[in-house]
Order: structure tokens, then sequence, then C-alpha cells
């Protein structure tokens, strides 16, 4: 069930800023609304930790891949043939 | 360390490059591969993330590289060459022929990851957003997470593995990309919500 504090437009405007809220892009009154908002609505909360934890793990899992052998040499040779 | 300069009348940004690119473009093309060698891993990593496959990604990088060898000439400093150097493999990237596996081209809507009036919503995160992320994150669910990516569409992919996992800001993406901040924004955001539905399905069913 939705929360009774739960205001669907409020909530839906919330939605929309919910990244730039994670990246603190927003200005200070926008953000100290959405501090508000998240505070007082449980399901407002939930869905900005899911997203928050959703880039964290985004971020968390962008590893070094393996380079593969072949490719310093094939490198190394498109650089000798462009500079001939 | 990076700072801007005015030079010719013109700002320019010195960064940790710059003395290697201008001895690149002054004639010593030798060092070219210095600067390969550097970057090298850089290009793979986000080859990987767009492409998902190795041989895409090579291919990637030494079109990438093949074209900063062919302009670098034409670079004039209003950006950090390492900006540069990713709009160069962006560039590339979106010129490559889109393989069939990968996802079809479509606009992602606000509204399909929106909860409906009156739809049933959570009043707790689930376990997943709450537990330490060094014991959730494995393996297996890496791979998740890259394959959702390469699930999106390829404009909202560009921009989450540039914000998300190369580590740009919203003004560097949107320069890169040449496209609007505003624009970084909704694609960023709707990519995330993409994910995070593709995540709800890994731990609702497969974890």
């Amino acid at each position: 069930m939705a929360h009774e504090g739960h205001d669907h437009h409020k909530c839906m405007a919330l939605f929309e800023q919910m990244s730039e809220y994670i990246d603190r892009e927003l200005d200070d009154e926008a953000r100290a609304r959405v501090d508000a908002h998240i505070r007082a609505c449980c399901n407002c909360q939930a869905c900005y930790e899911t997203l928050q934890r959703t880039v964290d793990l985004c971020r968390s899992s962008a590893e070094d891949y393996p380079l593969p052998s072949t490719l310093a040499e094939k490198l190394r040779a498109m650089i000798e043939a462009a500079n001939r | 360390m990076t700072r801007q300069e005015i030079m010719n009348g013109k700002k320019i940004v010195r960064d940790e490059d710059f003395e290697l690119v201008q001895a690149i473009n002054n004639g010593r093309t030798d060092l070219f591969q210095q600067m390969v060698e550097k970057y090298q891993q850089k290009i793979y990593n986000f080859g990987m993330r767009m492409c998902g496959e190795s041989r895409d990604a090579e291919d990637l990088v030494q079109e990438t590289f093949l074209n900063i060898f062919r302009y670098l000439n034409g670079f004039r400093y209003e950006t950090r060459f390492k900006n540069w150097m990713y709009r160069v493999a962006t560039t590339t990237c979106l010129k490559a022929k889109r393989k069939p596996k990968h996802a079809p081209e479509r606009e992602l809507s606000l509204e399909e990851f929106m909860p409906g009036e009156g739809e049933d919503l959570p009043d707790q995160a689930p376990d997943w957003a709450q537990r330490p992320l060094d014991q959730l994150l494995n393996e297996e669910l890496a791979a998740h997470i890259k394959n959702a990516i390469i699930d999106l569409p390829k404009p909202y992919r560009m921009v989450m593995v540039l914000r998300d996992q190369e580590g740009f800001s919203t003004e560097e993406t949107a320069h890169i990309l040449d496209i609007s901040v505003s624009n970084v924004k909704v694609r960023l955001h709707r990519a995330r919500l993409f994910l995070r539905e593709k995540l709800k399905g890994y731990f609702d069913h497969g974890a």
C-alpha cells in the first residue's frame, strides 16, 4: 500500500528529480524540498534508496578489463603503418 | 594538474598531456606510442562497456587511436586532452555498425518506470538496497550489471557509461557527446531507472 502521507503528484515530481538529487545537482531550495519529502514519505525513501544503490553498484562494478595479449602489437603495427 | 591559460589570445586548457600532444604535433610522432600505452586500457574498458565483446572493443581501440593520430593536429586545447580523446572514441563508437545482438535503438520514456497512481508501493527499501555494498557485489552480479547496461539503447548506454563508469561530470559528458546538459540528465536518469528494474528482477528472481 502507498503510505498515507503519500501525495502522488509530489512523489512524481520527486521521481523525476531523483538522479539530480543523488548527483547533488539541485539548488539548495530544491534539495531541501526533496530532503523534507523523503523524510515524510516512506515510499519515496525506499525509491531513493534503491536508485542510490543502483548507482553505487554501477560505479563499483566498473573495473579494468584484461587487455587482450594481441592488442599492443596490433596498435604498434597500426601506428608504424600510419607513420610511414 | 589542469589549469587554464591564454595562448595566442585564446583560452586553452593546460593538462598533464599538454606537452606530449604538443611534441607529437610538432613532429615527434614517435611519441604517439607513449600516448597509446597511457590510454589503451581506458579506451578498451570503454569499448567493452559499450560493446560487451572483446573483438568489438579491440576494433574500437584501433579505430579510435587511428582517428586520434589523424586528427590530433586539429586539437586546439579547448578541453582536457582526455575529454577530446573520449569525444573521438564516442564518435567512432556511434559510427560503428550496430550489431543485431545489441539493444534496438528506441527511446526510453519516463512513464514506463513511473509507478501508477494507487499502485502498491514498497514502504521500505529491499534488502539489496540496504546491505553493505562489499557484501553484495560479486562476480555474478557484476556480470548481470554489465549485461543490463549492454541492453540499454546506445544513446542511454553511452551517457551511463561516461557518467557512472568513466567518471565524467554532467558538463563534460555533454561536451563529449555534443548534446545539452539537460539531455545528459534525462538520459542518465532513464538509464538508471532501467538498470534499477533489471536489478530488481535479478534480486527478486535470480539471486
